[in-house]
């Protein structure tokens, strides 16, 4: 059986991605006011009698000296004609014409950077990153995108020392310390994620941190430290919306959890002003709970990374088909979790395409092998279409399911779905049975309905005698959740049960 | 026009006639309160003829302290300042016999004739003429080779730490103050923007004393060491690595730097503090002399990369020799003195060698 891949506790836990990435997210801006070091829009005189300069006597070299103060003055746009010219020159040094590019390119003339020219995207691996730490050892910055291959490459231990050294090198910076941070939860050990922030001097002043903080000390089941302090930040309205859309998302989360349904309300519209991805995310995961619509539509266009909150969005408005592709967007987002995937491979089994399920759930399973969801995932979409004793190898694959926990459950209702499509009915059936009874002892009466529903679907492929008072069963259990995806597969199921179709094992 | 501008053609003392004007576009070495002209001597020889010497004129420009709205006796004070800074810095370093430095070989006042006694006088320095400054090596097609580039470097080198010695940074080392004289002999220019320690100078309130476009990154994010050695002369190491970058590339590391950092890491854009900005300083760092390393011939990038690696360190803890950090030397040129020596004598017999060879 599928799973409601809707989470119960959705938690603004940082992003972590590599740096270009996270660059173009805008959380590695300054947070602070501007200071008073000098007026900004005042022109620097080198700049100036530079292009008096180049505009007297035009060469390579005025070219060249206008380019360089341009770029160090930030003022590109006043140095597009020198750049021009310094391209055009074939004898310009070749780092000089580079530099003309950028500045064309910064100016809005990047239509006009030659080919050669053109700065490239280039996705640097493991053995990259080695290289660049060895050639620098002083950049923490290095380190941690070594740190982040190595992740994503499962070299966890690797990767624990790559974030180490990172640490040392840049103790109070906030994206090594979320980045850090990330990788300790991605290891299970949220108490360290937590330890890292709620210890740091940064913390109280940056709200990037304020926000990973509170997320985290909910991971780690502890009371979040600087709670107050994100209130009074929220509060004091000195910081862009920008900068506040993470910690307003985790306090608004963090109210939520508290039973505040009006604070957290108010906190989240305040999160989605100018939100990033993750907070958009999280505010389309909190709207059934709180009952409010958190995210304009618009957004979903505008907002970087934003395909999380628009897989869940599409996901709650059962248009599950559009579900899968937002899902691998997502994953370029999160380069090392498998929750995209979770996401996906279910959305896909819910709306009856089982090669997207299974294709989604073995992309999963590249990231964490042993993933039990996705091994059930990936069981229940072969075992949908017919290649039961391949499900059932998969699921010989899960460690033994540890008390009586959900995967327990789960898995006893796949391997229940290869019991009887291979002829064991009675054994599928009480297999079955045993996840119903086990979800209704969790309380989890959604999930007890779908396995009835996928009880009564293996019954009428099987031309079980009682097929028809298990579709009554699964009726009335499914009642209640007709307007989830579940809904959508029971629908599917009786239209089919009405037409005749349902014999057909992809059904 | 300015008192300053109108030089051209008038006889100084000591017998210098101002033969030419300089253009900006070509000089570029001078400050924003300066214009540059070439002068000529005729003196006698024992022999009874005649010997004529050229030098390049520097003209203090006081005329913005007569513009309407400025406070007149306070902006003469701060440029008649700025010359005697620069004279008496000139003159110290005459006394040590200063071999690498550009010296000044005269100096005084003269009155354009028919301004009135204020606004006509103009205050002056004579410098040693100079061929031309290392600015060619922007283009390839006039760029001299690795020899030429490192005798520059070793020179500049020794020039430095000569003044570093007398407590004195120089704070604008870039390519055009770096003057070449019959191709072999090179000087450090211009100390218009020097500090000494222990006396004050016009540009010491000044975070950024010489040209923004070479500064070190911590000045342009607003990050000022309090002790004199570190900041000054660790500015001074930062700028002799740039123009290490500089002679071999063409380019310079500073505005490489901003090629490499995102605007919103822009000191423009940036309104936390240096430390918080410096791991995507050394970042882009790291890409710039990656850079540089696909750009260096192989045989000079072994010796030029790690000096440059040491002295454009953005983080001014780390920047200097490995040896001396954290330690009372560790902004010395010293080390990179006799390191540059050695370097110079092996490239030099390297190519010797490569020449025969063909």
């Amino acid at each position: 059986m599928s799973f409601v891949a809707w989470e119960k506790r959705r938690l603004v836990v940082p992003r972590w991605r590599s740096l270009t990435m996270t660059l173009r997210s805008r959380e590695l801006s300054s947070h602070q006011q501007p200071s008073n070091l000098g007026d900004p829009e005042a022109l620097d005189p080198t700049l100036v009698k530079r292009l008096t300069t180049w505009r007297l006597s035009p060469s390579l070299i005025s070219a060249a000296e206008v380019v360089e103060s341009a770029l160090v003055s930030g003022r590109e746009a006043l140095a597009a004609d020198a750049a021009r010219r310094l391209i055009a020159e074939r004898t310009a040094q070749p780092l000089l014409r580079h530099q003309a590019a950028i500045v064309l390119e910064r100016a809005g003339d990047g239509d006009k950077i030659p080919l050669d020219l053109r700065a490239k995207f280039a996705r640097h691996d493991a053995s990259y990153w080695r290289r660049v730490t060895r050639l620098h050892p002083h950049d923490a910055l290095a380190w941690l995108e070594l740190a982040f291959c190595q992740t994503v490459n499962r070299q966890v231990d690797a990767a624990a020392r790559s974030i180490t050294v990172a640490l040392q090198l840049a103790p109070h910076s906030r994206h090594v310390l979320r980045s850090a941070s990330r990788f300790f939860l991605h290891r299970n050990d949220p108490e360290k994620a937590h330890d890292l922030l709620a210890r740091n001097p940064a913390t109280p002043s940056d709200p990037w941190l304020l926000a990973a903080e509170i997320a985290l000390a909910m991971l780690a089941e502890r009371r979040p430290r600087y709670f107050k302090r994100g209130i009074q930040l929220l509060q004091a309205g000195e910081l862009a919306p920008g900068h506040l859309t993470e910690l307003a998302s985790a306090l608004g989360t963090a109210e939520l959890f508290d039973g505040s349904a009006k604070r957290s309300r108010q906190m989240f519209l305040q999160s989605v002003v100018d939100p990033t991805g993750n907070a958009l995310a999280q505010g389309e995961w909190v709207t059934p709970f709180l009952g409010t619509e958190f995210v304009p539509r618009e957004q979903f266009q505008q907002v970087f990374e934003a395909s999380e909150a628009a897989a869940h969005h599409e996901y709650r408005a059962l248009r599950l088909s559009a579900v899968p592709e937002l899902c691998e967007a997502w994953a370029k987002a999160d380069a090392y979790s498998i929750r995209p995937y979770e996401f996906g491979s279910n959305a896909a089994s819910m709306n009856g395409d089982y090669d997207k399920a299974l294709q989604m759930a073995e992309r999963g399973l590249q990231r964490r092998p042993d993933a039990p969801t996705l091994l059930n995932a990936k069981a229940f979409a072969l075992g949908s279409t017919g290649k039961h004793a391949e499900a059932a190898a998969v699921l010989r694959r899960l460690p033994p399911a540890a008390g009586n926990g959900f995967s327990a459950f789960l898995t006893a209702a796949n391997k229940g779905l290869c019991a009887m499509r291979a002829g064991r009915v009675e054994e599928g059936r009480l297999l079955y049975e045993e996840a119903i009874a086990g979800f209704k002892r969790l309380g989890d009466l959604e999930h007890a309905a779908y396995a009835r529903l996928y009880l009564a679907r293996e019954a009428v492929l099987a031309g079980l005698p009682d097929s028809s008072e298990l579709i009554s069963e699964a009726d009335k259990a499914m009642r209640p959740y007709m307007r989830t995806p579940g809904g959508v597969v029971f629908a599917r199921f009786r239209e089919a049960v009405k037409t005749g179709t349902a014999a057909n094992p992809r059904v | 026009m300015s008192a300053a501008a109108q030089l051209f053609g008038l006889d100084l003392p000591n017998n210098w006639k101002v033969i030419a004007p300089v253009p900006r576009s070509a000089a570029g070495t001078g400050g924003h309160f300066s214009h540059s002209y070439i002068v000529e001597k005729s003196e006698a020889t024992n022999n009874g003829g005649l010997v004529k010497t050229r030098g390049f004129l520097k003209a203090f420009d006081f005329s913005d302290a007569f513009e309407p709205g400025v406070d007149t006796i306070q902006e003469l004070q701060n440029l008649t300042n700025a010359y005697e800074h620069e004279r008496e810095v000139l003159e110290h370093c005459a006394g040590r016999r200063l071999a690498n430095v550009v010296l000044a070989i005269d100096h005084g006042h003269v009155q354009v004739p028919g301004m009135n006694i204020i606004e006509g006088r103009v205050f002056y320095l004579i410098f040693e003429m100079a061929d031309g400054d290392v600015r060619i090596q922007m283009d390839k097609s006039t760029a001299c080779d690795s020899v030429w580039c490192m005798h520059a470097l070793r020179q500049i080198c020794l020039g430095l730490w000569q003044v570093h010695r007398e407590m004195i940074a120089h704070q604008d080392t870039k390519p055009s103050n770096v003057l070449a004289y019959g191709g072999s002999t090179f000087k450090i220019a211009d100390f218009g923007c020097s500090s000494r320690k222990g006396i004050t100078s016009p540009r010491d309130k000044l975070n950024i004393a010489g040209d923004r476009t070479y500064s070190p990154p911590e000045l342009l994010y607003g990050y000022t060491d309090p002790d004199f050695v570190a900041r000054r002369i660790g500015c001074d190491l930062y700028m002799f690595g740039n123009l290490a970058a500089f002679l071999f590339s063409g380019t310079n590391v500073t505005a490489s730097l901003k090629r490499h950092l995102d605007p919103q890491h822009h000191h423009r854009n940036w309104n936390g503090t240096y430390e918080e900005v410096l791991p995507y300083v050394s970042a882009a760092f790291s890409r710039v002399i990656s850079d540089l390393n696909s750009v260096i011939e192989a045989d000079v990038a072994k010796d030029v990369i790690p000096l440059i690696q040491e002295l454009c360190h953005p983080d001014i803890r780390r920047r200097g020799h490995p040896r001396g950090i954290g330690r009372r030397d560790q902004y010395s040129l010293e080390r990179y003195v006799s390191r540059l020596d050695r370097i110079v004598r092996e490239l030099e017999v390297r190519t010797r060698i490569q020449r025969n060879q063909r």
